[in-house]
């Protein structure tokens, strides 16, 4: 066990950092992602690294498609992804993330998983106001069918990534709403010196801290059980959070000057991309009769 | 950053498991952690622990531990707690009054009280809570007058655990009478036998657990069994408080009882319930949050650095689960949760203590939030990966 990040750990997020510096604060994101895609940031790294390159990214309020690029791209095919890729249960209707721009989507069915290009799909943009782009796909023709087995793993990775995306956003909305306590005076005094919002803060920060900790340690697992269990937590979070951080930010939260929506709306977007927490509790229900734990000795 | 044991802790742990289940009759798997404080079970468990240099793996070896990590005092708990604390009181000993000992005691009170305790053979309780002092610790009045080479202790603790059983009481004092706050405290190590100390039931709900409250009247000690400089002891008392608020892993029995729930709920029929299969994600999730903060501050403690947010965070995480596991066998067994002994009365009432024992879950709210907004914000672990 070992919280801290290793050399080549911490070398590749500096490397994540400096293409990030490079492509400039003020940068279009299609163009860091074409920056990050170039460089050679994947080139052996591990589910974990991946995982935590997803999670810096949406920590920095950037809506990178690389996050989820990272997690899934050693899945697919050699040289089937050159750009974005975008992914999509078939059961699931609304538009679809990063779809707009996406070089290849991935189709999930129960156990099947299908790749497309844009010459099998059509899409059409779908403004959403949650901080990715959108867009409603269709497909028009059959999909490269991946082998047996790859679903689930596909699935578990596109899940790491929501999981770290939401880890990101989380953490960094509590930042601003901590600065927000601080600096905003209302009945003559800093809103951080009520106790009732201090003790909400608190709890909310260590549910996101718990998101953090549990996407990582899934990562490192990569295993379908453990990844939904922590997407299940990150889904919570995610749910819990909004609301309160909204309110406790006021009215100021749903302004773009203010900031605060960067996070929470993103937040919004990526637990409904994970499935309702009832559609992952069944799914965990599932996976756990599939592969029963050691009997509990416990009785009462 | 990785997240596996290591050979070492593993092989520790598969022993320690091998251990229990050869040495532990089947009935300890459905006791609540202090439901059977103090027995000559216990007491013979722990010596055989002992004896292996199990009970105090973490210690340093001169004073009865084996030099082991952090990481198999918390493997201790878990595997241990999951099967009904069979330490009964002694985790208390272990995990944070021995530490405080081998931190603030003089050769002489090391050299008495770290043997016994790493051998099992001694119980203690805490004297800490008062009627006008539970959380608000800094606010005691019981006081520790200095009479010669003695002391004389008057004063009332309250809501005190494993007090009927304890051979020794970790006893926090007023020792400057015109101090306040958490000024002016002392810590006393303070047989239970002491003419003058008296310890009668205080009756309560939570049968799986009794509370005490202990009188000392005009109790006299020699000046000896002090814990550090006088006047001093908050800063000693702090530092082993952030010891017991992770010592007890209450997530890893919670977690056995949630894959309890799962099997009984295949077995029942209750999958046709509405909501189930999400509970049991949340509790299971809120188990393996729990283990994963408490792994965090274990990793800092591994490293000799700051562990206050960590624990805090921890500990909060912790509460959590037990709440949520509780309501999931209450609303899974309904009215049978009337029955003592059962999963829901059992977990309804351990989790009505886990936001209390160890101090009030509020003031890891406290710490958090200092964090975050001050004043004195630590906010390193939360601006960088």
């Amino acid at each position: 066990m070992d919280f801290d990040l290793s050399r080549p750990q911490r070398d590749r997020l500096d490397s994540l950092d400096r293409v990030v510096e490079e492509a400039g604060t003020a940068a279009d994101i299609d163009q860091l992602d074409k920056a990050l895609l170039a460089s050679d940031m994947l080139k052996g790294a591990s589910v974990l690294e991946r995982y935590m390159i997803a999670e810096e990214l949406s920590r920095r309020g950037l809506a990178s498609a690389f996050g989820l690029y990272a997690l899934v791209c050693d899945l697919l095919p050699d040289g089937i992804t050159s750009g974005r890729l975008a992914i999509v249960e078939s059961s699931r209707n609304g538009p679809v993330r990063f779809a707009d721009s996406a070089s290849v989507l991935v189709v999930l069915d129960a156990d099947r998983a299908y790749l497309h290009d844009q010459s099998t799909i059509t899409h059409r943009p779908a403004p959403t106001g949650f901080g990715y782009p959108y867009a409603h796909v269709e497909v028009c023709a059959p999909g490269r069918r991946l082998p047996d087995g790859d679903a689930e793993r596909i699935r578990a990775r596109w899940r790491l990534a929501l999981t770290g995306e939401i880890a990101g956003n989380a953490r960094s909305a509590i930042l601003k709403t901590a600065d927000h306590l601080k600096a905003r005076v209302q009945f003559g005094r800093p809103l951080a010196t009520f106790q009732a919002l201090r003790h909400r803060l608190a709890d909310a920060a260590v549910s996101a801290e718990a998101t953090s900790w549990l996407g990582r340690g899934a990562a490192f697992v990569d295993h379908p059980r453990t990844v939904l269990r922590a997407a299940w937590y990150a889904s919570n979070t995610a749910a819990s959070l909004v609301p309160e951080l909204v309110q406790m930010c006021g009215a100021r939260s749903f302004t773009v000057e203010f900031g605060l929506q960067v996070f929470t709306m993103r937040m919004n977007s990526l637990r409904l991309e994970l499935g309702g927490l009832d559609r992952l509790g069944l799914e965990l229900s599932q996976l756990a009769a599939r592969e029963p734990a050691e009997q509990s000795t416990v009785t009462r | 950053m990785e997240f596996q044991w290591s050979d070492d802790d593993a092989r520790f742990r598969s022993q320690l498991r091998e251990f229990v289940a050869s040495e532990l009759p089947a009935r300890w798997q459905d006791l609540i952690p202090g439901e059977e404080p103090a027995s000559q079970f216990i007491v013979e468990f722990c010596n055989k622990l002992g004896e292996k240099g199990w009970l105090t793996p973490h210690w340093p070896r001169e004073y009865g531990g084996t030099d082991a990590s952090a990481w198999q005092f918390i493997i201790l708990g878990e595997e241990l707690w999951s099967a009904g604390e069979p330490r009964g009181s002694q985790y208390m000993n272990v995990n944070w009054i021995g530490p405080a000992i081998i931190h603030a005691g003089t050769a002489e009170q090391r050299e008495y009280h770290l043997r016994r305790i790493s051998a099992g053979d001694v119980f203690w309780c805490q004297g800490f809570s008062e009627m006008e002092a539970g959380t608000d610790l800094a606010n005691m009045r019981t006081a520790a007058v200095r009479d010669g080479d003695d002391y004389v202790i008057n004063g009332e603790k309250v809501w005190t655990s494993y007090a009927a059983e304890a051979d020794y009481c970790f006893l926090l004092a007023r020792t400057d009478p015109n101090s306040a706050g958490n000024k002016g405290i002392s810590i006393f190590l303070v047989p239970t036998d002491t003419p003058g100390f008296t310890i009668e039931p205080i009756p309560s709900v939570l049968d799986i657990h009794q509370f005490n409250r202990l009188t000392f009247d005009n109790v006299r000690v020699p000046a000896s069994v002090r814990l550090g400089p006088e006047n001093h002891g908050w800063r000693v008392v702090r530092e082993a408080l952030s010891h017991e608020r992770i010592g007890g892993p209450r997530y890893a029995r919670a977690a056995l009882v949630t894959q309890r729930l799962r099997e009984l709920a295949g077995e029942n029929g209750w999958w046709e319930r509405d909501g189930v299969k999400t509970r049991l994600a949340a509790a299971e999730a809120a188990c393996e949050a729990a283990r994963i903060l408490v792994y965090q501050a274990i990793d800092a403690r591994a490293k000799s650095r700051p562990e206050d947010l960590a624990v805090n965070m921890a500990r909060v995480a912790i509460v959590r689960c037990e709440r949520i596991v509780a309501e999931l066998a209450l609303e899974l067994f309904e009215g049978e949760s009337l029955e003592l002994g059962s999963i829901g009365n059992s977990q309804l009432k351990t989790s009505m203590i886990a936001g209390l024992g160890g101090g009030s879950v509020e003031v890891q709210l406290n710490g958090i939030a200092r964090s975050l907004l001050g004043p004195n914000e630590r906010l390193g672990q939360w601006t960088s990966t």
